[in-house]
């Protein structure tokens, strides 16, 4: 049996940026949010002026990472829209 | 070995590379220290 092998694109990686994350949420609703789609590695959240809103999250496995892109680009975290893309 | 065989084991070779253990001082050369928080997970995490 031949299975499709399905490659992933080489922008596909373990490490989400994370624009437009609400400032009050804390560590425990943000593990949750993440933590939906798979184990977490580590998260980074902005913490200056220049960087409040923004959060690097980072996945064990990359399969997980892709699909927390593609389930929460543009979801609704209390009003505001979440813009993911993979860390370059 | 098959070219189907080829491309598997190509493949597997790959993501092994992709998807090799991230260790602290990887991440710290990929992301920035400064600007930033790294949380620690809260105790009642469960990683799924």
């Amino acid at each position: 049996m031949t299975n499709k092998v399905v490659r992933l694109p080489p922008e596909v990686n373990r490490i989400l940026y994370i624009r437009n994350l609400p400032f009050n949420l804390t560590t425990e609703e943000i593990y949750d949010l993440f933590g939906r789609y798979g184990a977490i590695r580590q998260i980074r959240v902005g913490n200056k002026k220049e960087t409040k809103g923004t959060a690097f999250v980072v996945y064990e496995d990359i399969f997980d990472a892709k699909n927390a892109c593609e389930h929460l680009s543009g979801f609704n975290v209390e009003g505001r829209y979440l813009i993911v893309h993979y860390h370059q | 070995a098959t070219p189907d065989l080829i491309r598997q084991y190509r493949y597997e070779k790959e993501m092994d590379e992709r998807n090799k253990e991230l260790t602290d001082d990887d991440l710290d050369e990929l992301l920035p220290r400064d600007g930033y928080k790294i949380l620690t997970p809260p105790p009642t995490y469960q990683p799924i």
